[in-house]
């Protein structure tokens, strides 16, 4: 529509700032919106379309960034409020590729604090409301990513995924969510939680749109030295003779109905192009939420230490004798009480004795998952599985903490050995959404994307 | 920090103290409990994860595959006073406080 002058970039973006408008005071998506800056963008984007200039697929299109992702001159909260008023001096890789794209930043996403969470209920300044029902969480930690696609008020988002925060919100709301391989895209302004786990992720409608959207922010960046070049294309790759694995692990009378559904869907718009499914064993999916627990905690531990109020953000008003009390009044005051706990537990795991009895173990079994994954993708060449048990809980339900782990031993595999995972949209049958989730190993973003299309054509989008 | 743990419980007045968080009595109260049972949860892992290592060699090493010039191969950003045969990645540096 853009190309063929149907719309121009000015209109479009402010149909999506109108949308905001209607709807995001009950949905909660977003906690910054860029209005001037949008239409400045979306104005220069009309220009260079007119000049014959336009930069490509993107530009014009309006987008939206979850708010731990860097962007110069736009405030950047991580939904904390000791980074209140915080305005980074720089964009991150990320928001530069898509700035130089010629894409339209609408505005800031809400999250969990820091990160840290699955419902986005733990942030500083608003709960994020799953758009299909607004009594029901939208997932997290990137719950307001994926909520502002499924309400249409942001064409595609950026997130962060350190143990599911793609995938879990993607398959709540109903939208595309794709957790690329660690190194795969730079995290250089990426707000650090974990940063062995941490990939920036993308929300999408549609598989095509993720795929575009991976093929642009991924590469190797100078300010991230963890990034590389793979050198795999995104095309399309026959299902005929591919092998997946369905981990028995990840079955269990604990699904839902919903989700054994959209599992048996999966399964059959697979084999229907010639995919074999095999079950599987990986016994050591039984200790990776524990290892994720600590090695997530203790990598929060020490990345959230540089928050101390002396040089940005938030700073304690109450009179302090030392800089020591000053600091830890700054912290107390501006962290959430997820964010303490979580610090709280790191900090204890790498204590003189914690290091040895719980940080070391955690190594070690964080390998076992490897080595395990490896072997299996040495047979396989990708994993299918349910994202969560269920669809959206109500917010507010009481879920137990043995039912939490239980949650995480879905997703942060993915995250603990680095591979990429994709979660993807099956049919309602309840009415909320339910997404299965498709593994590969490194690198192997072309096997996840012609597995994704081909279940995507069975739900007839 | 000084540490008086017995049993796998912690005191919460040395770890808000070496983490540099003020925490009010309240606070102190409700969140004893709650980072107890992670704690708990986490020890389950003691005695499962057999001989897995805790080298992040074999994690990165996918990474490092067809990359004769990545961080872990140029001698200049590998911690020289580690111990470790493969130098310590800034993650494990910054967590050890080395």
């Amino acid at each position: 529509m853009l190309s063929r002058r149907e719309i121009s970039a000015v209109e479009l973006t402010q149909a999506f700032l109108s949308r905001i408008d209607a709807t995001d005071t009950e949905t909660g998506a977003f906690i910054t919106v860029d209005r001037e800056g949008a239409l400045c963008s979306a104005r220069e984007s009309d220009k260079r379309r007119a000049a014959g200039e336009s930069l490509g697929i993107f530009d014009g299109i309006p987008y939206s960034l979850k708010d731990n992702i860097s962007t110069k001159g736009i405030e950047t909260t991580c939904a904390s409020r000791i980074l209140r008023g915080y305005i980074p001096p720089y964009d991150a890789t990320v928001a530069a590729k898509l700035k130089n794209s010629g894409a339209v930043l609408l505005g800031k996403n809400n999250l969990d604090e820091f990160g840290m969470g699955s419902e986005t209920v733990n942030g500083a300044y608003m709960l994020c409301r799953n758009p299909h029902d607004r009594s029901r969480i939208a997932g997290g930690s990137s719950g307001g990513s994926a909520a502002s696609v499924a309400d249409g008020t942001s064409v595609f988002s950026l997130g962060s995924d350190t143990g599911g925060s793609v995938r879990l919100p993607a398959s709540h709301c109903g939208v595309v969510g794709l957790k690329p391989t660690y190194s795969a895209v730079s995290r250089y302004g990426l707000v650090s939680y974990a940063s062995s786990l941490d990939v920036v992720g993308m929300l999408c409608k549609n598989v095509a749109d993720t795929r575009a959207v991976f093929d642009l922010i991924r590469g190797r960046d100078i300010y991230d030295q963890t990034t590389r070049d793979f050198s795999r294309s995104c095309g399309d790759i026959s299902l005929k003779g591919l092998r997946i694995a369905l981990p028995k692990e990840l079955l269990g009378a604990d699904l839902s109905d919903e989700v054994s559904i959209a599992l048996d869907f999966s399964i059959k718009m697979l084999e229907a192009e010639g995919a074999i499914i095999e079950e599987v064993s990986l016994p050591s999916i039984k200790q990776s939420a524990a290892a994720y627990l600590v090695l997530s905690m203790a990598e929060a531990s020490s990345n959230l230490g540089r928050y101390d109020g002396i040089r940005y953000g938030h700073r304690s008003e109450m009179t302090a004798e030392t800089v020591g009390e000053h600091i830890s009044r700054t912290r107390g005051e501006g962290f959430g009480d997820e964010v303490k706990r979580r610090i709280l537990a790191g900090t204890y795991f790498l204590s003189e004795n914690g290091r040895e009895k719980y940080y070391k173990n955690a190594l070690s079994a964080m390998n076992l998952i490897c080595a395990e994954y490896a072997a299996l993708f040495e047979r396989f060449d990708a994993m299918i599985s349910p994202v969560a048990t269920r669809s959206a809980k109500k917010i507010g339900e009481k879920t137990t903490k043995a039912e939490g782990y239980r949650e995480d031993e879905f997703t942060v595999c993915a995250n603990l050995t680095g591979i990429p995972a994709i979660s993807v949209p099956c049919p309602c049958v309840s009415g909320m959404p339910v997404g299965i989730q498709l593994s590969a190993s490194h690198g192997r973003e072309d096997v996840l994307f012609s597995l994704s299309d081909a279940i995507e054509r069975g739900t007839g989008k | 920090m000084k540490e008086t743990e017995h049993n796998n419980t912690f005191d919460i007045d040395a770890v808000s103290a070496a983490a540099h968080i003020f925490l009010t009595e309240d606070e102190k109260a409700k969140m004893t409990a709650d980072v107890q049972k992670v704690i708990d949860f986490a020890g389950t892992l003691e005695g499962q994860c057999g001989d897995g290592g805790t080298c992040f060699e074999e994690r990165y090493a996918p990474l490092r595959a067809d990359e004769p010039e990545s961080r872990f191969a140029r001698e200049d950003m590998l911690d020289s006073s580690s111990s470790d045969k493969c130098g310590k990645p800034y993650v494990m540096r910054v967590v050890e406080g080395e």
